[in-house]
C-alpha cells in the first residue's frame, strides 16, 4: 500500500470511529431532551417532590464531595510521594468500590454499618443510622465516588516535581506548610476537576443508595419511582432534568479549562 | 561547620560514599569534580533534601544527620534554579522570609531587581539563578550550598555577581560550600578547595589563599582572571585543567 | 499496515457472522414476580424438557414488569404476578387480554431469629410487639407496590376485627417513611441484614426468602377468595401524601379490600404466544398444582379465568 493510501484510509477509520462513539453517547441524551425535557424544565416550578429530590442530591452529594477533599487529598499526596507502605493494597481498597455492583456496596454497606454491626450499634448511641437517612445516602455516594477523586487527585499532584516541596522545605517550610504552599497551588486545577467528576457520579448514584435509603429520596431514587407510578411520561423529565443538572458540572469543567494561563497568581 | 563522616547517600542506583571532609565556619570552600562524581547529591544531602543511608552529618557540631530540611538553617541553590512555577519572581524570592524588604534590597544588589513582577516562565536561564540566589539568600543563612550557580550568567554577570556574592559572605561570615567544575571560578572565589573523585573528596593544594577576584575578561592572548592576591592584582590566564 | 488492518476487521467479522436474533425459534420468555422464582422453578424445567423450548427468566417488582410492558415494548410470552391486582389495574385489556388466577395468596408478619423479640412473637401479641417502641417495621410502599397498601388494609381490617380502636393508624404510623419500601426485595434484604425487626409482606415473599413468618386469621390477611365481601369493608386512601405535587395520573385515590390471588396471563403482543398457552395450561393442570403446593403455593383447586380468553389450555 502506498504512504498516502494509508494515510487516506487511517483518517478515514478515525473519524468514522470517532463518529460512530460520540453518536453512541450523544445520541441517546438528544433523544432524551427531545421527548422530556421541556416537561421537566416546567415541573420544577409545580413539582416540589421534584425539587427537593434535586435539592437533597445535590446538596449530599456537595457534603460529601467536600469532606472528601479533605480527607482524600492527603492521602492522594501520600500515594503520589509512594510514601503508603503497602500502596498495591491501598489502590486495591480504592479501585473496589468502583468494580463491585452497585446494589452489593450498598449491603456492603449494611453489613458494616447496619443496625445490626458492632459499628451501627455505636452510630445508633449517637443518634445516627444508616438506612432511611441522609446518612445512608452519603455513605453510598462516597463509597462510589471518592476512589475517582483520590485517583485523580493523586495524578494532579504527582504532576507536580516533588524537589520544589523540598526546596520549599530548605526556605523553613515545615512539610505540610510547603505542600500548602507550593504543590496544592499547582495542582490546583487537577483537584477541582477530580472534586467535579466526584461530584458527578455521586449525583448519578442509584443502585448503592436505594439499598439503604428509598424516603428521603434523591433524584435518581424518585425517577426510577415515578416510572414504576407513572411509567415513561412520569419518568423521562425527571431523568432530563436530571441530565440537564449534570451539565452544570460539565460547564464548569469546560471554565476550568478555558485558557487561564498556567502561569503565576502573583501569590506568595 | 559541616562535618561529614563516612556519609554514604543513594541517589536512585546511584551511590555516593563513603565519603569524609569538614567545610569550616565563616569559609568559602569550593568543591570541584568531574560530572557524575555525585557533588549534587552530596549538597543535596547537607542541605536534607536527600535522605543519608550511612554515616554522620554535623552542622555546627550537632549531629542533623536525619533533622528534617527546615530545622537546619541551610540554604541551596540549584544549578537550574527549580524556582516555584506558580509564583512571580518576587514571590520566589520573598518566600522564606517575612521581611520583604530585605529581600527587595538582596534582589537590587544582585542584579534581580528588574526582574521583579515576572513570571517565571518568562525568565531566562541566568535571570533564574539569580532570582534562585536571591530566594536562598533573603533567609539569611549560615551556611549556604551552591550547586553550578552561575552558569547560565553571561561572564560579566557571573564575575560581578561571584563578587557581589564574596563581598556578602565577608560581611556576614556565612559559611559557603560552591560546587562547581570551572576551576578557574573556584580557586578565584574559594579560600579552600576540595576535590572529589570516584566518590571520594580529597584537599586540594591550597593555593591563592588570600585571592580575590577582580574581574574575568578576555584579550588578545584568550581569557583571563584579574586576582588581587595580598594587596596586588595578578593575572591569571584560564586554561582548561588549570590547577593553580 | 495491511496485517495490522486484517487484525483489526477479523474480530468484527467473526462476531457479525455469529449473530443473529438473540433467541432461537422455540422460546418461552417468561417475566415473573420475585417471589415466584422457587415455586415456578420445577414447572419451568418441566415444560422445557417435554417441549425442548429454552426458557428465558425475568424478574422484578409487579409493577415494575407491568411498565416493561406497556411503556418499554417488551413483552414477554407470560407474566406471571403473585397479586393479580396489576393486571386490571395495568394491564387488561390493552396489553393483556385474559389472566388465569391459580393460587391463594395472603399478608403476614415475617421476621427473623435476629429481630427483637422474636421468642415472644405469636398470634396474640404481635399487635403488642409490633407497636412497641423498640422495634423496626417495615413494610412496602403503597404508591408503587400492591403489597403496600394491601398491608395498610390488614391493618384496617385489624382494627375491625380486635376491635381496638385506631390501630390501623397507630400501626401504620410504627412505620416512618424510611422504613417504607419500594420493593419486597428490599424489604427483604433489609429484614435479612437485620436493619428491620419485621416487615409486613406476602406470604410467597416470606417463604421465599426463607424468614420465619405468622400467619393471621383469615378474617384479616386478606388470603380467602370466599371473604371478598368482607375484605371489602376496608378501605384505605393512597396518594402523594408526603409532598404537595400537582403532577400528573397518581392523585389521591381509594383502595378496597379484596382478596389476593396469584395471576399468570400471556400479553396480546407476546412473541410466542402458542408457547405461553402451553405453559400456563401446565400451571393450571393437575401436575402443575402439584408442584406448587410442592413449593407451598396454595394453589386453588379450581383456577377462574378472567377476561375474555377465545382459546383455553389445549
Amino acid at each position: 500500500m502506498t504512504r498516502r493510501r494509508t494515510h487516506v484510509m487511517a483518517t478515514v477509520l478515525t473519524i468514522g470511529a470517532s463518529c460512530l462513539l460520540l453518536a453512541l453517547l450523544l445520541w441517546p441524551m438528544v433523544a432524551l431532551q427531545w421527548r422530556a425535557g421541556l416537561t421537566g424544565v416546567r415541573l420544577l416550578a409545580s413539582d416540589a417532590e421534584l425539587r427537593s429530590a434535586l435539592a437533597l442530591t445535590a446538596s449530599t452529594a456537595t457534603i460529601v464531595t467536600l469532606v472528601t477533599v479533605l480527607l482524600g487529598t492527603p492521602l492522594a499526596w501520600l500515594l503520589a510521594r509512594n510514601r503508603i507502605p503497602a500502596p498495591a493494597l491501598v489502590n486495591a481498597a480504592l479501585e473496589l468500590p468502583l468494580l463491585v455492583p452497585h446494589p452489593v456496596v450498598g449491603i456492603a454497606l449494611l453489613l458494616a454499618f447496619g443496625r445490626a454491626s458492632a459499628a451501627g450499634q455505636a452510630l445508633a448511641s449517637i443518634g445516627v443510622a444508616l438506612t432511611g437517612s441522609r446518612w445512608g445516602i452519603a455513605a453510598a455516594m462516597l463509597v462510589v465516588s471518592a476512589p475517582l477523586y483520590v485517583s485523580a487527585a493523586r495524578e494532579a499532584i504527582s504532576r507536580v516535581d516533588p524537589r520544589q516541596e523540598m526546596v520549599a522545605r530548605t526556605l523553613g517550610d515545615s512539610m505540610s506548610r510547603a505542600v500548602w504552599r507550593v504543590t496544592l497551588p499547582q495542582a490546583r486545577r487537577g483537584l477541582l476537576a477530580a472534586g467535579i467528576v466526584m461530584w458527578a457520579r455521586a449525583v448519578s448514584e442509584f443502585g448503592a443508595i436505594v439499598i439503604l435509603t428509598y424516603n428521603p429520596r434523591v433524584a435518581s431514587v424518585l425517577s426510577y419511582d415515578r416510572f414504576t407510578t407513572n411509567g415513561l411520561d412520569g419518568a423521562l423529565p425527571v431523568a432530563a432534568v436530571l441530565v440537564l443538572l449534570a451539565l452544570v458540572p460539565l460547564a464548569l469543567l469546560r471554565g476550568l479549562r478555558a485558557p487561564s494561563s498556567a502561569d503565576a497568581d502573583a501569590n506568595a | 561547620m559541616i562535618e561529614l563522616h563516612d556519609v554514604v547517600v543513594s541517589a536512585g542506583e546511584f551511590r555516593v560514599g563513603p565519603v569524609s571532609f569538614t567545610v569550616d565556619a565563616g569559609g568559602w570552600t569550593t568543591l570541584t569534580g568531574p560530572a557524575g562524581a555525585g557533588k549534587t547529591t552530596l549538597l543535596e544531602a547537607i542541605a536534607g533534601v536527600r535522605r543519608v543511608d550511612g554515616g554522620r552529618l554535623l552542622l555546627r557540631g550537632r549531629d542533623l544527620t536525619h533533622a528534617a530540611p527546615d530545622e537546619r538553617g541551610v540554604g541551596i541553590v540549584y544549578q537550574h534554579g527549580l524556582l516555584f512555577p506558580h509564583l512571580n519572581a518576587t514571590g520566589n524570592m520573598t518566600y522564606g522570609t517575612r521581611d520583604s524588604a530585605s529581600a527587595t534590597a538582596l534582589a537590587e544588589r544582585f542584579g534581580a531587581a528588574p526582574l521583579a513582577g515576572r513570571s517565571v516562565s518568562t525568565l531566562s536561564g541566568g535571570e533564574r539563578q539569580l532570582v534562585a540566589l536571591v530566594r536562598a539568600l533573603a533567609r539569611q543563612p549560615d551556611v549556604l550550598l551552591l550547586d553550578e550557580p552561575f552558569g547560565a550568567l553571561d561572564p560579566a554577570r557571573r564575575s560581578a555577581t561571584g563578587i557581589e556574592l564574596q563581598t556578602l559572605q565577608r560581611e556576614t561570615g556565612m559559611t559557603v560550600l560552591h560546587v562547581t567544575h570551572d576551576r578557574a571560578e573556584a580557586s578565584a572565589l574559594g579560600s579552600r578547595h576540595l576535590a572529589m573523585q570516584a566518590g571520594v573528596v580529597n584537599e586540594r593544594i591550597e593555593t591563592m589563599r588570600r585571592a580575590r577576584l577582580v574581574r574575568r575578561a578576555a584579550d588578545a592572548e584568550g581569557e583571563y582572571l584579574e586576582v588581587e592576591v595580598d594587596g596586588g592584582l595578578v593575572r591569571v590566564p584560564v586554561q582548561e585543567g588549570d590547577a593553580s | 499496515m495491511r496485517p495490522v488492518f486484517v487484525t483489526m476487521l477479523l474480530p468484527l467479522l467473526i462476531v457479525a457472522c455469529r449473530g443473529g436474533s438473540s433467541a432461537p425459534a422455540d422460546t418461552l420468555v417468561v417475566s415473573e414476580a420475585a417471589s415466584l422464582s422457587t415455586p415456578f422453578r420445577a414447572i419451568l424445567d418441566t415444560f422445557a424438557r417435554r417441549t425442548g423450548a429454552v426458557v428465558q427468566v425475568e424478574n422484578g417488582a409487579s409493577l415494575e414488569l407491568a411498565r416493561r410492558i406497556t411503556d418499554l415494548h417488551r413483552v414477554p410470552d407470560v407474566i406471571a404476578l403473585a397479586d393479580e391486582e396489576v393486571f386490571p389495574e395495568r394491564l387488561v385489556p390493552a396489553h393483556v387480554r385474559w389472566y388465569a388466577r391459580f393460587a391463594r395468596n395472603r399478608m403476614v408478619i415475617a421476621w427473623t431469629d435476629r429481630s427483637r423479640h422474636a421468642e415472644d412473637m405469636d398470634s396474640t401479641r404481635w399487635r403488642e410487639i409490633l407497636l412497641s417502641g423498640d422495634v423496626i417495621v417495615g413494610r412496602p410502599d403503597p404508591r408503587v407496590a400492591p403489597a403496600g397498601y394491601r398491608a395498610l388494609l390488614m391493618y384496617e381490617l385489624a382494627e375491625q376485627y380486635y376491635g381496638e380502636p385506631e390501630l390501623a393508624a397507630r400501626l401504620a404510623a410504627r412505620t416512618p417513611p424510611g422504613n417504607v419500601r419500594g420493593s419486597a426485595t428490599e424489604l427483604a434484604a433489609l429484614l435479612a441484614a437485620g436493619e428491620m425487626d419485621y416487615i409486613v409482606e406476602y406470604e410467597s415473599v416470606a417463604r421465599a426468602q426463607g424468614f420465619r413468618f405468622l400467619s393471621l386469621p383469615a378474617a384479616i390477611d386478606l388470603g380467602d377468595p370466599g371473604r371478598g365481601a368482607e375484605y371489602a369493608r376496608a378501605v384505605v386512601r393512597v396518594g402523594r401524601s408526603d409532598s404537595a405535587s400537582g403532577v400528573g395520573t397518581d392523585s389521591i385515590s381509594e383502595r378496597r379490600g379484596a382478596p389476593i390471588l396469584y395471576g399468570v396471563g400471556v400479553p396480546n403482543a407476546a412473541r410466542h404466544p402458542e408457547m405461553g398457552r402451553r405453559f400456563i395450561a401446565l400451571v393450571l393442570s393437575e401436575e402443575g398444582r402439584r408442584m406448587l403446593r410442592a413449593a407451598k403455593v396454595d394453589a386453588l383447586a379450581v383456577p377462574e379465568i378472567v377476561g375474555d380468553s377465545t382459546s383455553r389450555a389445549p
